[in-house]
């Protein structure tokens, strides 16, 4: 009797140990798990960079103090409490770029993660690039005067500046040639980004007149997105309610369409609509989701 | 000293040779600069011909079943030019739309029954572009025709009214493109609005298959552009565009930056902006895209309304209409620039008579007036200064001179049928 006891009990346990496993085998759940981790080790590195910069506050504001009480005059004392402070000031930056790092190692768990839950709707994502091919059919070629600035003095201007005949040694004629732009350097023009509390990880895809996923994204031409989004533990968010937003930093448009989220295709997979773009340039897309009480944005810089 | 008037002598044959070699010389680098200036590369020449009037896709007519039928152009022909379409038997289309003016009337607002608030547009540019009207308040050319034959202002007719014209007048042309029982079951019940608007809207989608019918000569900027993609030579060159006129042509597309809003082969992006044009009227500011947007989603005759021949998906635009911004308080579509020398007034009230006066206006701009009460937002204004000096501004007009097509005198199209 304690014999088939022991044998229904390990039996259990195997089934929960089966059960278990199958659970974590899900599509992705590991990349997304390994991600998880890597974010909270980015948290922890952050969190230790600030202690260390309190500290070397603290540090400095007691150094200026004894100096000015002329307490402490000797030098070589002074001279390694500025050592200390450098050394904790040099160790928090290099926690908080290691920590960036970790981000974008994250992200990039995130995005083989997303492809593993959505393998019919992702394939290999590149940055979208602006096509002005003539199929697409456009008549006009920029939107207005892109020399209206209206940017913080911090942005860089490489964007908001025109390449005229000094800088574009093939044509004579001092105008801005489409695509002769240089991209925004640092700034990351991914296709799958991180919602800014890092609540949502999701994917955006382009769709051609025929159906298909693509990273062109014509000028002058209404086109449609695929949204693929799921949270940081790997489950697809469903039923998110979505607001479309972009504009370009620098200039005083906005996109020229209302572009809305029409339809869920599938769980987690939002069919975008009315998508238009009147000019190549650096466009910040936003995209404000609302999902099971949760709210966060996720941004897009793309460089069309 | 005895040789003094040797060396004096010397001297001047010495400053002679000087100076006429410096005038030679100066005379010579402007030759030379003036042939740099008829110099393009390639990457000049494939920017330039994305300008061209050949560069121009077929215009869009999804809301129209017979957009392209030559039997409905010619009613329409019949009907733009047809007085009996207004309520005192004198206005019609070509009225403000006159084919010599190419289609406008050279008035900085148009008088139908009464003076508009607005400037007549030209037809061409008007088959192009998603939005019709200076600020877009329709969405289809028939649509827009409809307008000003219900306007007060303009023809001032009901739908029964027009429908009348048509069962009296044109009754067999109406039948042999559309069904002839919409004559008879207007006759039978002339109260039924319905079946008044069913042949509104029919011979309103004729007179746009007339309007498709017109299409632009080249002007001599479109002769350039050929003759530079066929390296014709540098005399063939002068001829078509005169050196004025090519300092014009490099500071449109260069400093001065016009470019930038009129591309395109119609010089024109289709796009909203203020520009500061002054309100003719401040106790009655016009809002132009700002009010268009209320107006167009309830739109009795836009692309989703039943009326429409289109199918859902091919009313993108509407679907998605952009409704908010502020920057579409006083926002106005950006005209086209094909021939602009002949069309004066400009802006949308005609508020300036000639193009030194476009230009002045560009070059030292006035933001837009902001009437606290009227406007919901402070307007933005979407150009900068071009400081340009007196010259530059002279060679900018002797560009736009060379936009001018030739009115054809050939095509019966523009002809009073």
């Amino acid at each position: 009797m304690a014999n088939l006891h022991c044998r229904a009990f390990f039996l259990l346990l195997l089934l929960v140990a089966v059960c278990a496993q199958a659970d974590s085998s899900g599509p992705g759940v590991e990349l997304f798990k390994e991600g998880k981790q890597l974010l909270l080790e980015s948290e922890e590195l952050l969190t230790s960079a600030n202690t260390a910069i309190q500290l070397s506050n603290e540090l400095r504001k007691s150094l200026i103090e004894n100096r000015r009480k002329a307490l402490n005059s000797n030098p070589s004392e002074n001279q390694s409490t500025l050592n200390l402070i450098q050394s904790l000031r040099n160790e928090a930056n290099q926690q908080r770029s290691q920590a960036k790092q970790y981000e974008g190692f994250a992200i990039e768990k995130f995005k083989n993660g997303l492809h593993q839950l959505f393998p019919d709707w992702l394939n290999s994502q590149q940055p979208f690039v602006g096509s002005t091919n003539p199929a697409h059919n456009q008549l006009a070629i920029t939107a207005h005067n892109t020399l209206e600035q209206s940017v913080h003095p911090n942005v860089p201007r490489t964007q908001t500046q025109r390449s005229d005949a000094s800088e574009n040694l093939s044509m004579t004629l001092g105008a801005e040639s489409p695509g002769s732009q240089q991209p925004i350097n640092d700034i990351n023009t991914e296709t799958t980004q991180l919602s800014r509390n890092k609540q949502f990880a999701g994917a955006i895809v382009g769709i051609n007149s025929e159906g298909q996923n693509t990273h062109l994204i014509p000028l002058h031409s209404l086109h449609e997105w695929n949204l693929l989004l799921a949270n940081t533990e790997g489950q697809k968010i469903t039923q998110a309610s979505i607001e479309f937003s972009g504009h370009m930093p620098g200039h005083v448009h906005g996109l020229p369409t209302q572009p809305r989220i029409t339809n869920e295709l599938s769980p987690g997979v939002y069919k975008i609509e009315g998508v238009k773009f009147q000019m190549s340039g650096w466009w910040v897309i936003d995209l404000n989701i609302t999902a099971n009480g949760v709210s966060d944005t996720l941004r897009f810089n793309l460089q069309l | 000293m005895r040789s003094l008037p040797h060396i004096q002598l010397c001297l001047a044959i010495l400053r002679f040779f000087i100076v006429s070699f410096i005038c030679f010389e100066s005379a010579a680098q402007s030759t030379n600069a003036n042939q740099t200036l008829y110099a393009f590369t390639q990457a000049d020449i494939d920017y330039l011909k994305q300008f061209s009037l050949s560069a121009l896709p077929p215009p869009p007519s999804k809301t129209n079943a017979v957009a392209d039928s030559i039997v409905a152009a010619k009613l329409g022909h019949k009907l733009f030019f047809d007085t009996r379409l207004s309520a005192n038997n004198k206005i019609a289309c070509a009225s403000c739309h006159q084919p010599q003016k190419h289609f406008t009337d050279g008035l900085s607002q148009s008088t139908g029954l009464s003076r508009l608030r607005r400037n007549a547009p030209s037809i061409f540019p008007a088959l192009y572009g998603p939005w019709k009207y200076w600020d877009g308040r329709k969405d289809s050319l028939w649509a827009q025709a409809i307008t000003p034959l219900l306007d007060e202002h303009e023809q001032g007719l009901s739908a029964k009214e027009v429908a009348d014209v048509i069962a009296t007048h044109y009754a067999d042309d109406y039948s042999e493109i559309f069904d002839a029982k919409h004559i008879q079951q207007f006759e039978n019940d002339p109260t039924d609005n319905d079946f008044a608007i069913t042949i509104l809207v029919n011979i309103s989608k004729a007179i746009m298959a007339y309007e498709r019918q017109l299409s632009l000569a080249p002007s001599p900027f479109d002769q350039f552009v050929d003759q530079l993609s066929q390296n014709a030579d540098k005399t063939s060159l002068e001829n078509t565009l005169s050196l004025q006129q090519i300092k014009g042509l490099r500071l449109f597309f260069g400093k001065a930056n016009c470019v930038s809003c009129h591309n395109g082969p119609l010089f024109t992006n289709f796009e909203f902006h203020n520009i500061g044009a002054p309100e003719f009227d401040t106790n009655n500011v016009d809002l132009g895209r700002y009010d268009a947007i209320e107006s167009l989603p309830a739109d009795q005759f836009n692309c989703l309304s039943k009326w429409s021949d289109a199918k859902k998906e091919d009313c993108l635009e509407l679907t998605y209409l952009k409704k908010q911004g502020k920057e579409l308080v006083g926002a106005f579509k950006t005209p086209s620039l094909r021939n602009v020398s002949a069309t004066a007034p400009y802006m949308h009230a005609g508020q300036f008579a000639t193009l030194e006066a476009v230009v002045a206006h560009y070059n030292k701009p006035t933001p837009p007036v902001f009437v606290r009460d009227q406007h919901p937002f402070r307007p933005h204004f979407d150009i900068m200064p071009l400081n340009l000096s007196e010259s530059e501004q002279q060679e900018l007009i002797a560009f736009l001179n060379s936009l001018t097509s030739p009115i054809p005198s050939y095509d019966s199209w523009w002809q009073t049928p």
